[in-house]
C-alpha cells in the first residue's frame, strides 16, 4: 500500500497546550513495499506523523491518502480503517490480554477470523518475529521489554497489515534480537509487499535497505531523500543537532583520508575494512 | 554497597525447575562508588537483577545485602529503597504527577523533604534534564525521550547513593543519550554508586567493570580495559560490537599496535593513517 501525505499540518485542539502546529506542511509519499525512515530529534514531531499515517489522528489542513483513497481526511464518520498496524514506542500500552496467544489472536478474532484461521495466523506472526512457542502460555506482562516489543508487532502482523509504522521497533532488544528483527522486516517488505515507515534513532541498524531517509526538525520536513545523498551533507545534520551514525561518518572520514569511494550506506564495519585492505593491498600499501 | 550472596530467584519457583530459574547462584559485590554496567540478552535476567537490588524483589535463596542491610528484613526495607534508586525501562510506568514539577516534587514529599529543600531540588533536577522549561507541563504532552528525561529528573532529585539505570537510555535520541551517559559519569565522579543496565557494549564500555548476564547466570565478570581478553566469549554471548571498537580489533588483527578502546570515527581514522604512514 501507498500512503500520500499532501500539505499536512496538524494541531492538537486548542484546549490541550501546545496550540502551535506540531507538524506544518508535511508532503511525501511512501511507494508500496519501500522502506521508509524518519529521523529527529526529541519532540519533533515523529510520533504524531506516525498517528497521522495509522489514521489514528487526521490532518488539521491537507490531507492524507492511503491507496489514492481517503479514509479518514475531514470527515467525522470513519468509513473503515486502512490495512496499516502501528508499534508504539512503548509496547506495554499495547498488551492487555491474560495470554501471549490471545494477545496476538484478539486482532484476527476482531476481524471475523474462524478459530483455525486465527490459530494460523497467531502461530505464523509468531515464527515471524521469532518469539518462542513456549511463550504463547505466558502473561504478556511478565516477558522481558524485547519480548513484550515481539509481542506487539506480532499482533499486528497476525491482522495482516499492508503498511507498517514502528517507533523505534529495535529499541530495548539485544543484538540477536535486532538482527532477527530487522530481517523478518526485510523480508515482510520484499516478499509480503508491506510498506514500512520506521522512526528510530538507529539508522545504522538499517542502512542497506532504507530506500528514502526523511529527518523532521521542529515540525517541519527539513530534508528527503535517498540515504546516501542526504548523508552528503554533514554540515546540515549538525545544524539540525543529529549525529550521523558512527559507521558512515567513519566511511565519510575514511573516504576522504584514503582516496576511496566505499558507499556511504554501507553497514558492515566487515565490509568497509575489507574494502580498505583491499585497496591498500592493491596500491601495495599493507 | 551491594552484595548478592549465592541468590536464586524465579517469578514462579514452585512450577519451574530449578535450571530454568530467572536468576541462578548470583554472587557479586558492588563497592561504593564503583560504576559497573550489566550487559546480556532479552530475558537474561537484567531487570530482575535490578529488582533484587532494593528489595523490589526478594531472593528465594541466599540474600542480598545493602550496607549490611538484608534487603528481606522488612524493618530496614525503607531504607534499602532510600540508598539505592532504580529507573526503569519505560518512563510511562513511573511518572504519577499532574505536572512535570509535581511528578519531580511527589518522591521527595513521601520521604519527607522540606518544602523548600523541595523547592530547590526540583529545581536543581529539572535544569539538569533541560526541563525547566516544562515545569508546568503535564507529562501526557512529553515525547518519549522527555518522558525518560522527567523519570530521570524525579530520580536524581531524590539522590539515592546507589543508582541503577535499567535501560534508561533506550527511547532517547542519541544526542539525548550522549547527555544521559554524561549526566550517569557526573554521578559517578561525585561519589555515586552506579549500575547501568544496558544492551549498548558502547555504552558499557563507559564504566569501569562488565557484567554479563545469560540465561541467569553471572558469565563474565571484566574490567573494560581488559576486553581484548574476554572478546571471545563476548562474541558468544551475540554482544552488540561498536563499530569503532571493531575497527580497533581487526587493526589489532592485521598486527597493528592500537589499545581496543572506544573512539570517535574521526580519531579512529586519523590514527589508521598514521599507522598507515608508518608501514
Amino acid at each position: 500500500m501507498e500512503i500520500t501525505f499532501k500539505e499536512v499540518d496538524f494541531a492538537y485542539p486548542a484546549y490541550a497546550l501546545p496550540v502551535q502546529p506540531i507538524l506544518h506542511q508535511i508532503s511525501f509519499q511512501l511507494p508500496t513495499a519501500s522502506w521508509n525512515v524518519l529521523v529527529g530529534s526529541i519532540g519533533s514531531g515523529k510520533s504524531t506523523l506516525l498517528q497521522l499515517a495509522a489514521g489514528l489522528l487526521t490532518p488539521t489542513k491537507g490531507s492524507i491518502l492511503w491507496d489514492q483513497q481517503v479514509f479518514l481526511a475531514g470527515e467525522k464518520k470513519l468509513p473503515k480503517r486502512p490495512p496499516v498496524g502501528l508499534v508504539t514506542q512503548s509496547p506495554d500500552t499495547q498488551l492487555f490480554e491474560l495470554t501471549v496467544r490471545r494477545e496476538i489472536a484478539f486482532g484476527p478474532m476482531n476481524q471475523g477470523c474462524s478459530p483455525t484461521e486465527v490459530d494460523e495466523h497467531v502461530q505464523t506472526a509468531m515464527s515471524w518475529v521469532g518469539l518462542s512457542k513456549k511463550l504463547a502460555d505466558r502473561s504478556p506482562f511478565h516477558l522481558s521489554g524485547g519480548e513484550k516489543r515481539k509481542v506487539a508487532l506480532a499482533s499486528l502482523l497476525a491482522m495482516k497489515p499492508r503498511v507498517l509504522l514502528l517507533d523505534e521497533p529495535t529499541a530495548g532488544l539485544d543484538a540477536k534480537g535486532k538482527q532477527q528483527l530487522i530481517k523478518q522486516l526485510r523480508w515482510l517488505q520484499r516478499e509480503q509487499g508491506i510498506t514500512l515507515l520506521i522512526v528510530t534513532h538507529h539508522l545504522e541498524e538499517m542502512l542497506p535497505y532504507i530506500d528514502q531517509l526523511f529527518v523532521l526538525s521542529e515540525g517541519k520536513m527539513a530534508m528527503q531523500g535517498a540515504p546516501d545523498q542526504l548523508f552528503r551533507h554533514p554540515n546540515r545534520w549538525k545544524e539540525l543537532g543529529l549525529p550521523l551514525p558512527e559507521i558512515t561518518e567513519f566511511i565519510a572520514t575514511l573516504n576522504n583520508r584514503f582516496q576511496l569511494s566505499i558507499s556511504l550506506q554501507e553497514g558492515s564495519i566487515e565490509s568497509v575494512l575489507k574494502e580498505l585492505e583491499a585497496t591498500l593491498m592493491s596500491r601495495g600499501d599493507l | 554497597m551491594i552484595h548478592f550472596q549465592d541468590v536464586w530467584f524465579d517469578y514462579s519457583p514452585e512450577i519451574t525447575p530449578e535450571e530454568q530459574w530467572n536468576l541462578r547462584k548470583i554472587s557479586l559485590s558492588i563497592q561504593p562508588g564503583e560504576y559497573l554496567a550489566l550487559i546480556g540478552k532479552n530475558g537474561s535476567g537484567k531487570s530482575t537483577l535490578a529488582r533484587l537490588c532494593n528489595g523490589l524483589l526478594l531472593p528465594d535463596r541466599g540474600q542480598v545485602v545493602i550496607d549490611g542491610h538484608s534487603t528481606a528484613n522488612p524493618d530496614h526495607i525503607w531504607e534499602v529503597r532510600r540508598k539505592v534508586g532504580l529507573i526503569f525501562q519505560n518512563p510511562d510506568n513511573q511518572i504519577v504527577g499532574a505536572t512535570v514539577a509535581d511528578d519531580i516534587a511527589f518522591g521527595l514529599e513521601n520521604i519527607g523533604c522540606p518544602t523548600a529543600e523541595i523547592r530547590e531540588r526540583v529545581d536543581y533536577a529539572m535544569s539538569q534534564m533541560g526541563l525547566t522549561a516544562f515545569a508546568d507541563r503535564s507529562p501526557d504532552q512529553l515525547s518519549g525521550g522527555q518522558k525518560q528525561r522527567l523519570a530521570i529528573a524525579s530520580f536524581l532529585a531524590l539522590q539515592p547513593q546507589v543508582m541503577i539505570f535499567d535501560e534508561a537510555t533506550t527511547m532517547i535520541d542519541p544526542q539525548g543519550r550522549a547527555e544521559i551517559l554524561q549526566i550517569i559519569d557526573k554521578l559517578h565522579q561525585d561519589g555515586k554508586t552506579i549500575l547501568h543496565i544496558t544492551h549498548s557494549l558502547a555504552e558499557a564500555m563507559k564504566a569501569e567493570r562488565i557484567l554479563l548476564l545469560d540465561q541467569g547466570e553471572c558469565c563474565l565478570d571484566f574490567r573494560s580495559a581488559d576486553i581484548l581478553q574476554v572478546w571471545e566469549p563476548l562474541q558468544q554471548y551475540a554482544v552488540d560490537f561498536p563499530p569503532m571498537l571493531l575497527v580497533a580489533k581487526h587493526l589489532h588483527d592485521w598486527g597493528y599496535p592500537i589499545d581496543i578502546k572506544h573512539r570517535q570515527p574521526t580519531e579512529m581514522v586519523e590514527e589508521l593513517w598514521k599507522l598507515h604512514l608508518k608501514k
